[in-house]
């Protein structure tokens, strides 16, 4: 029987910006973040947004501790057209009613799977009671991740994710990045490895970032370079990376071309003088750039928007 | 429910080592190849193996023109210990009873569904009446695929291949490699995609080589073996192979594995011969490596590598 195979899309280059929305002083947060920078972080991103009529491809990913504490503005994004993920930092976590936080030291990455299920299902539902609506996207805070987590995931109902950091490589304990030759672009996640393709109906969602790790300043471990506005990149370093890319995804066939890039919640994004608004700004740019060089049409998107046209491409 | 993980075997370095029977004449052959230095070369490496204690770990793939010409050889080389597989170049291909041969300039990987799916069926059957037996193994001769080889092979009974030239990319129609961003080890092959490990039951393993492809012309992409055809020294051997088991432990990968790979286009019982001590020098990489990682080397077949991935859950 003449199998299905995985079709492409090569009219379409999709574009997806998020936030992560971190709790302040929690791990994964800025040094001297407050509560009002995270309010001013999400509300100048979005007016960003919406100025260029990008909207809709933005998303917020909140810790649910932050959804419990700013559940007004992030349900007003939702009314604004934004997408929503909870955003999950176990560490440092305190659940509703519970007396004591999660080990502030633990990353998830070693987390074993009844422990680990226990706490993102907590986690699910307490992000679902402050938001008023169903999680169906997740993002794993540090790239904190095990074979476990994409099955979990799966099993609690989150029908995208972007938890993976293809070539980070860190097995220090309180660090957990066991991310060397994970696949470097979206794909339905895996029941029996974190690393590869597989047969969940669970969406992972890698960000854009170099292709070729480097090392990370420890011996043996590795990082890559993303477009996060905190590293305030130029155009040319942005479409450095951007290019390299979607390069890559189209010399494999990749089914679907896309951008995915974050910033987080630590700093005033309606600053204009801010040299991490002008990184947001000119990645914007790159996206439209790199779509004219390459006669794409740029799309702005959400994940679940992503993951249709990826399914309906009969996409690994 | 607790998801059932792959796990990893960590006691053992698996070693598996072919030669590629290509027909005198065919692409892929050496220029100057005949047939009898196709015999003498299955003879001396096989005759190489057996001293070395590694017998179970040869393997003899030959193409089915090769089959109908040297069945005696292979039958006597399957009684000595070695496993074997079809080995196919469909450029030059002439079935049995057929009034011309398969185009000489287009490669498999330009095939589509049906034509690929009938000269593989063709072919296998081919090799399966030359020697008497069924073909669970299959080698593509040039790493000449597409997206739709693993499917045809699963649906025609193969059970284990190589066919991968993981980060070989050249889309000139008289080579297509379309391998950029393929796995790059051992695997269950996909129904949907060439590059991807997927559900189905062949498992497709990879040849060892270098993890960073370069690009060797403008557009063209080449990764690098060691194959003794390219006499690589002992530290040139030796730093591939460790680079491809040290990322296999990063990963996780459930088995650990050396696949080389020679042709029989040379002869290889010569023990003066250049290409004799690199295949000499691959063996001692192999027990070293195993040594100085606390593994033992255990010589295996396709379909021992496999059995054990599936052991161990692996994709």
């Amino acid at each position: 029987m003449k199998p299905n195979l995985t079709q492409k899309n090569r009219e379409q280059l999709f574009f997806i910006y998020f936030m992560d929305c971190q709790t302040p002083r929690k791990p994964g947060g800025g040094r001297d973040q407050t509560w009002e920078i995270a309010e001013l972080a999400v509300r100048g991103l979005y007016e960003l947004f919406a100025g260029r009529g990008l909207e809709h491809c933005l998303g917020f990913c909140s810790e649910p501790e932050l959804a419990r504490r700013q559940s007004g503005l992030l349900t007003e994004m939702v009314a604004n057209g934004c997408w929503h993920a909870l955003h999950f930092q176990v560490r440092g976590y305190r659940p509703p009613g519970a007396s004591e936080d999660y080990d502030w030291h633990r990353p998830m990455t070693w987390y074993d799977y009844d422990e680990q299920r226990e706490a993102i299902a907590i986690a699910k539902d307490d992000w679902e009671q402050s938001m008023g609506m169903a999680a169906d996207s997740f993002g794993a805070c540090c790239a904190q991740a095990n074979d476990y987590t994409f099955p979990i995931l799966a099993e609690l109902g989150f029908r995208q994710s972007y938890c993976s950091a293809p070539g980070r490589w860190n097995p220090n304990p309180e660090v957990g990045h066991l991310w060397h030759g994970a696949f470097p672009h979206t794909h339905h996640a895996s029941s029996t490895c974190r690393l590869i393709p597989g047969e969940l109906e669970l969406y992972e969602f890698p960000i854009t970032r170099g292709l070729d790790p480097i090392p990370a300043g420890q011996p043996g471990t590795w990082t890559v370079k993303d477009c996060r506005a905190e590293a305030e990149l130029s155009f040319e370093d942005t479409m450095a990376i951007c290019r390299a890319s979607v390069e890559d995804q189209m010399r494999r066939d990749h089914p679907v071309l896309y951008l995915h890039n974050p910033t987080h919640n630590t700093w005033d994004v309606g600053d204009r003088t801010s040299g991490r608004r002008r990184a947001v700004e000119t990645t914007i740019d790159v996206g439209y750039a790199l779509a004219d060089e390459l006669s794409l049409e740029l799309t702005p998107c959400s994940l679940a928007e992503l993951h249709a046209e990826a399914d309906r491409l009969n996409a690994y | 429910m607790r998801p059932q993980l792959a796990q990893t075997n960590r006691t053992q370095l698996f070693f598996t080592y072919f030669m590629d029977c290509q027909t005198p004449g065919k692409p892929g052959g050496g220029r100057d190849q005949t047939w009898e230095i196709a015999e003498t070369a299955v003879r001396g490496i096989v005759d190489l193996f057996e001293e070395e204690g590694l017998i179970h770990g040869l393997g003899l793939c030959s193409e089915p023109e090769v089959a109908a010409r040297q069945p005696d050889l292979f039958n006597e080389m399957l009684g000595r210990g070695t496993w074997q597989a079809v080995h196919f170049q469909v450029r030059g291909y002439r079935p049995p009873g057929a009034a011309q041969d398969y185009d000489w300039d287009r490669p498999l990987s330009f095939y589509e569904y049906e034509e690929q799916r009938e000269v593989l069926a063709i072919a296998k059957d081919h090799w399966e009446q030359a020697l008497g037996r069924e073909a669970l193994d299959y080698g593509a001769c040039c790493h000449m695929g597409n997206d739709w080889t693993f499917p045809i092979l699963d649906e025609l009974g193969y059970r284990q291949c190589y066919v991968s030239g993981p980060g070989r990319y050249n889309p000139d129609p008289k080579v297509g490699h379309f391998w950029w961003g393929a796995y790059p080890f051992s695997h269950h092959a996909s129904s949907k995609c060439r590059l991807v490990p997927g559900e189905l039951e062949l498992y497709e393993i990879t040849v060892t080589r270098t993890l960073n492809p370069e690009e060797v012309r403008p557009g063209v992409w080449m990764p690098t073996d060691y194959r003794p055809e390219l006499e690589r020294d002992y530290d040139a051997t030796m730093a591939i192979a460790e680079a491809w088991v040290q990322d296999m432990i990063r990963r996780g990968h459930p088995v650990l594995y050396l696949f080389a790979a020679t042709h029989n286009t040379w002869d290889v019982g010569d023990k003066s011969h250049p290409r004799r001590k690199a295949l000499e020098t691959t063996i001692q990489v192999s027990r070293d490596l195993a040594d100085r990682l606390g593994l033992q080397l255990v010589p295996a077949s396709m379909a021992d590598i496999h059995r054990e991935a599936d052991l161990l859950n692996a994709f």
